[in-house]
């Protein structure tokens, strides 16, 4: 048995490294060798308090919070909306009357947003409130998402968990707005001369405080009962239990000091660098790549490697500044990614997994058997969706592209996800390479679409190959995590940057799609509909692309591929004893999802003409994950549903026609029901509407067999 | 490598050894399934029989040594899927169907090796129907629930479509059963033992791996029995009935003591 | 009537619904030694995690002391009643060190650590040596020196024999004796070792594919050894 594990080996060479190069460069030059270390003990103080919440949810839960910085935010903005004007935000409630205003175009009642609480806040009673209310929403996450989840797969967890993200950053962008706050400073921040360098000497403070988080938090889970126990229950939760130890009531202790612990790290930054509602989801990626150095269980391990992230991040600033030869490729913010890539595929499977078992099922992937009634379904779903494309009025048009464009991005999520079990959080970066690969090939190089589209989808299915490599290492959350980074990576490596799959700091220009010279772009003329933009023409174009998808995924489900990848999805194990080849199955799985991502990145771009770098954001990844689960992640009806869903899709468009604006609130509510989803229905939308019509059709045949008068017979009677 | 002895043995380890840290879980273990033979392996827990099994099937690539044949052919080091499809197929005492797919599709899996060219050819031609697959689902009685998915089978059931499993790969040659009939009843174990003989007799080659007595002692040809980790003996029901060793191990006392 | 420290009547337990022992009759009174015997697959293990709530009752009940056991969910209960359970394979955290280990013997008050050295002198020097790194038999030590501390009222040991050499559990085995006549604590020792369990038991049960086929005092059972090896290597002489 070897005693320390390599990525421990790895994090304390690398700090002996750096250590004694720093001891060197600081005797010959001190000043400009220490300015970026004491820049960067900020930045890399606040990944390192984050890095330590993370460390405490998962030994006591197993689970690996997304949700986390998401968390620190919320309690932040409560916290200087208190100091500020003393008002205490109430997260948005469904107004019951809101359909009603809708349809009747009138304000009945003022909603409440806020709490008065008179007047502006002493900032130690500010504080205590806006703990008050991290320790709450440990509990909430506690006991009404991750216990129910205990036995759920490793999806459910990581989808709910991605669902606090959305639904509390929302929350703040609705109560706040997007602009940064700040506060009065809490720690003293005037400048002092340290190894002469002029510095605030707020960042000592919070380099202190941290220091002694991390003792503590050691001290607890090393010498009391309860922090012995707790660790007890992370290795086998069954001899905890037989020793008279609650697993349960220690995660729920847990998680409140974690959220609690995400809370103070905001309140106490605030100040010193403003606030913004994602600024600590982005620095979580780095504290995911630090506590993962600690194998989520060593917090000195987990806040020494948040320090030095902040220091290297600074240094290599430093380096790329002084140094012309240092290559300009982004290296400094693929640091996350490069930690992590360090920490895991090195190792592969390395996490300190809790004895559970999976009780639970993963979605049923349902093919529904073809019949001619289903024939029939699907030839007026289709002929529905073409008059849309064509017929309805223009905004009714414009979110049908959407929605078709959000199909094919699900779809990508169905094939890895939903049908081989391997979670990916980097499907729209793969999206973004295709659709800057449009405007490089199509635009600056001039290539005709028939060559462009294919060049651009290759792009991005190169791109997601190489990011699925270490997929085939790891599994479960893990895999969430590197595949984050992984889209990380390549926003920050090629999308600021010119070049093929970049876009500089401008923004990029699609050509008009043609093929053959017959133009069909969203503002090209169309001899039906009313000629207003867009056309039904780039529409008609995305249905034909939309519906050969959709029979692509369903006849992939019935396929052997497809079978097979079910297989990998059940049991890796047991799948290779079978002789399949589960390295080559993931592959060609995470191949196939580059693929629909990369189309319906390229999509994107012609539709959009000209866009930019914010279309295929690290969140927006996310929100798709969230939306194809919300729809049913493992079938084509949950991809279509997730389509109508989308972001300015048809569902949402109808909804603002026809009932009330919800545009605001679409990421809040999806975050909400995206929990929702994963704690109590994991089939999605069109798994449960499956099973209500099949729920109804039994009834109704057993009403009619019961006025016969024939008893049913066999099987199913015995089920109810 | 040509074997020396016993040319009709389908699966011959020698010098197989498994070593977790400084436990060794295996310790050395030669052993022969003759072709057309049922063979059991027993063992009080913990004797390493899964152990066993997990290295012969290449699942312990970093703690195992030694030597694998199959039909005199060395397939020691190989991964899993290939030794599955060399003919070397296992089953498992926790089941591990697909639950997923039907039970026609858990055994359609193992039938063929899927090739790029063969999975896009899927999207374009309709599935042609396993005949094999066809005569597994009969052999086993099975033929009614084709089309079901496991769960919604009796636990004896399961442990027989898992049997059917390893049995379709392409050319099955030996099938390891790992406690098959762990979780039955007394009625189901024999009924089940009945069924593994049904297979032998059609000229199947099986190791049994299983710590009901009962069972293993009515229906192998040929016994070995591990204990911790080694192989103490080997014999023919009637002489492991006899043995004081095999008593020892499993009754805590020899048996001429008294 | 003075209440039974562990009374059990028509358990049937089991997992998803499947009964895997069936019909149950036993119990356990202070100070005793009962054991339940039977060949592998038998259904003992089970029994002993229902009686400590880690699986569902399907039929029948079981009660610690007059109450009976919670459901799932509360599982921790059981051991806060003065039950200890030492399952098969022990029940040693790896990662935790000897004294951490034996620190969790109680959830609250105070741990005598030098009553376990005291029965189990070769603990001593390993107090800061972790779980994972000690040998079967010291880890077996290990596990019963907790359940001394934890001064159970009910004690259940499960396969202490196995993966152990035969010179190791010889050894252990009469432990298990002194906790019942020093502390009056009742004892449930599973064993596939006839022999040996019988040895330092007052009453043995013999349970078959979850049946019950034979029970009484152990004198009694050890007289019957024909009917007794039969119900393990499965002859069929057993109806």
């Amino acid at each position: 048995m070897r005693n320390r594990p390599l990525a421990e080996q790895i994090a304390l060479a690398a700090l002996a490294v750096v250590g004694a190069a720093w001891a060197v460069a600081a005797f010959i030059d001190t000043p400009i060798f220490f300015q970026p270390v004491l820049f960067g003990l900020g930045t890399g103080a606040i990944v390192a308090a984050l890095a330590l919440g993370l460390v405490v949810a998962y030994r006591a839960s197993g689970v690996i919070n997304f949700g986390h910085g998401a968390i620190a935010t919320y309690v932040t903005y409560v916290y200087v909306s208190l100091t500020d004007t003393g008002d205490y935000p109430i997260p948005p409630l469904p107004n019951p009357l809101a359909p009603i205003e809708g349809i009747g175009g009138i304000e009945l009642v003022d909603f409440p947003t806020m709490v008065g609480m008179g007047g502006p806040m002493h900032p130690a009673l500010a504080m205590t409130v806006a703990l008050s209310t991290a320790a709450v929403l440990g509990l909430i996450a506690h006991y009404a998402i991750f216990r129910p989840l205990r036995y759920a797969p490793v999806l459910a967890k990581v989808v709910a968990s991605v669902g606090i993200m959305l639904f509390l950053q929302a929350a703040v962008v609705l109560r706040f707005g997007s602009r940064a706050k700040s506060a009065d400073p809490i720690f003293p921040n005037d400048p002092v001369d340290f190894l002469g360098v002029r510095v605030g000497q707020d960042r000592f403070w919070l380099l202190g405080t941290v220091a002694v988080g991390t003792l503590a938090l050691w001290l607890l889970f090393r010498y009391t009962r309860f922090g012995i126990a707790t660790r007890a229950s992370a290795e086998n939760e069954r001899f905890s239990t037989l020793l008279g130890f609650n697993a349960d009531f220690q995660a729920g202790v847990s998680w409140v000091l974690a959220s609690v612990l995400a809370g103070l790290v905001g309140i106490l930054v605030a100040p010193i660098t403003g606030v913004t509602p994602n600024l600590f989801t982005v620095l979580l990626i780095s504290s995911l790549g630090a506590a993962l150095l600690g194998r989520m269980s060593s917090f000195v391990i987990a806040a020494a490697a948040g320090l030095m992230l902040g220091v290297l991040d600074q240094e290599l600033f430093r380096l790329e500044f002084e140094f012309a030869w240092i290559p300009d490729i982004g290296i400094r913010r693929a640091l996350p990614f490069v930690v992590i890539a360090l920490a895991m595929v090195v190792r592969g499977e390395t996490l300190p997994s809790r004895g559970a078992v999976q009780a639970e099922r993963l979605p049923e992937a349902y093919a529904p058997p073809i019949t001619r009634g289903r024939m029939i379904g699907y030839g007026l779903l289709a002929a529905i969706a073409f008059w849309v494309t064509v017929f309805a009025p223009f905004q009714f048009r414009s979110g049908m592209q959407n929605t078709l464009i959000g199909v094919i991005l699900a779809l990508s999520l169905v094939v890895v996800t939903g049908y081989v079990g391997q979670i990916s959080l980097m499907q729209m970066a793969l999206a973004g390479v295709a659709a800057f690969a449009v405007g490089s090939f199509g635009t600056s190089a001039g290539l005709p679409m028939v060559l462009t589209l294919p060049l651009a989808v290759l792009s991005g299915l190169g791109f997601g190959l190489v990011a699925a490599l270490p997929s085939l290492r790891t599994r479960g959350a893990s895999l969430a995590i590197i595949t984050l980074a992984s889209g990380l990576a390549i926003e920050e490596i090629f999308f600021q940057r010119s070049g093929w799959f970049g876009l500089g700091r401008t923004t990029k220009v699609a050509p008009t799609p043609e093929i053959g010279g017959v133009e069909f772009g969203t503002t090209s003329e169309f001899f039906w509909g009313d000629g207003k933009i867009p056309t039904g023409a780039f529409g008609l174009f995305l249905l034909v692309l939309a519906i050969g998808c959709c029979v692509a995924v369903m006849r992939l489900r019935r396929s052997r591929l497809g079978e097979q990848m079910l297989a990998v999805r059940a049991n890796e194990r047991a799948a290779a004893a079978a002789g399949v080849n589960v390295a080559a199955i993931k592959l060609s799985a995470f191949g196939i999802a580059s693929f629909f991502a990369a189309l319906g990145g390229a999509l994107t771009a012609y539709k959009l003409g000209t866009y930019a770098q914010d279309s295929f954001g690290i969140f927006v990844s996310l929100s798709v994950l969230a939306f194809a689960y919300l729809g049913g992640i493992s079938t084509v009806g949950g991809a279509i549903m997730a389509g109508t869903l989308f972001a300015e899709g048809i569902g949402i468009v109808v909804t603002n026609e026809w009932f009330i604006d919800v545009g605001p609130y679409t990421a809040y509510v999806a975050g909400f029901f995206l929990i929702a989803t994963a704690v109590y229905n994991n089939e999605g939308i069109d798994g449960f509407q499956r099973r209500q019509l099949a729920g109804l059709w039994n009834r109704l045949r057993r009403r009619r067999r019961a006025a016969s008068g024939n008893p049913p017979a066999g099987v199913g009677a015995s089920n109810e | 490598m040509s074997s020396p002895s016993a040319p009709d043995a389908v699966l011959r380890t020698e010098h197989l050894v498994v070593q977790f840290g400084g436990l060794l879980a295996v310790n050395d273990v030669n052993l022969e399934c003759g072709r057309g033979q049922l063979t059991g392996l027993i063992g009080p827990n913990g004797a390493g029989k899964t152990t066993f099994i997990d290295a012969v099937t290449g699942f312990l690539p970093d703690n195992a040594s030694g030597s694998v044949t199959l039909e005199g052919a060395e397939v020691f080091g190989r991964s899993p899927h290939r030794l599955s499809h060399d003919g070397l197929t296992r089953t498992w005492q926790t089941l591990e169907l697909f639950d997923d797919i039907s039970v026609r599709s858990n055994l359609e899996i193992a039938r063929e090796r899927l090739s790029l060219v063969g999975a896009l050819a899927d999207f374009f031609r309709p599935r042609r129907r396993d005949a094999r697959v066809d005569e597994i689902l009969e052999l086993l009685g099975l033929e009614d629930f084709a089309a079901h998915e496991p769960r919604e089978l009796s636990q004896g059931q399961r442990k027989l479509v898992g049997v059917g499993r390893a049995l379709a790969s392409t050319s099955s040659k030996i099938l390891l059963l790992d406690e098959p009939a762990a979780g039955l009843d007394k009625s189901e174990t024999a009924w089940f033992g009945e069924q593994l003989r049904g297979l032998v007799d059609e000229g199947h080659t099986l190791l049994l791996v299983d710590h009901d007595m009962g069972l293993v002692l009515n229906v192998c040809d040929q016994i070995h029995m591990l204990v911790f980790g080694e192989l103490v003996a080997s014999g023919s029901p009637a002489e492991m009935r006899s043995d004081p060793k095999v008593i020892a191990a499993y009754l805590g006392h020899s048996g001429g003591s008294e | 009537m003075t209440e039974r420290l562990l009374d059990i009547s028509g358990l049937h337990t089991g997992y998803d619904g499947v009964a895997v022992v069936r019909d149950l009759e036993l119990h356990v009174d202070p100070g005793e030694v009962v054991a339940l015997l039977g060949p592998n697959g038998a259904g003992k293990t089970t029994t002993l995690m229902t009686i400590s709530g880690l699986v569902q009752i399907l039929e029948g009940s079981v009660s610690v002391m007059g109450r009976p056991v919670p459901k799932l969910r509360q599982a921790q209960r059981v051991a806060r009643w003065g039950v200890t359970h030492v399952p098969e394979n022990r029940g040693v955290l790896f990662q935790l060190t000897v004294r951490e280990n034996l620190l969790l013997a109680k959830t609250r008050g105070r741990v005598d650590l030098d009553r376990a050295v005291e029965f189990f002198p070769a603990l001593g020097p390993l107090m800061s040596r972790r779980g994972g790194l000690l040998s079967g038999g010291e880890q077996q030590m290990l596990a019963l020196g907790r359940a001394i501390v934890a001064e159970p009222k009910l004690l259940m040991v499960d396969e202490m024999s196995l993966g152990l050499a035969p010179v190791i559990y010889e050894e252990l085995m009469p432990v298990v004796r002194r906790i019942a006549d020093e502390t009056g604590a009742g004892v449930l020792l599973v064993e596939q070792h006839v022999d040996l369990a019988l040895e330092v038991s007052d009453r043995g049960y013999v349970l078959n594919h979850g049946d019950l086929v034979m029970s009484g005092p152990a004198a009694e059972l050890l007289a019957n050894r024909a009917l007794l090896d039969a119900s393990y290597l499965g002859v069929e002489s057993l109806e």
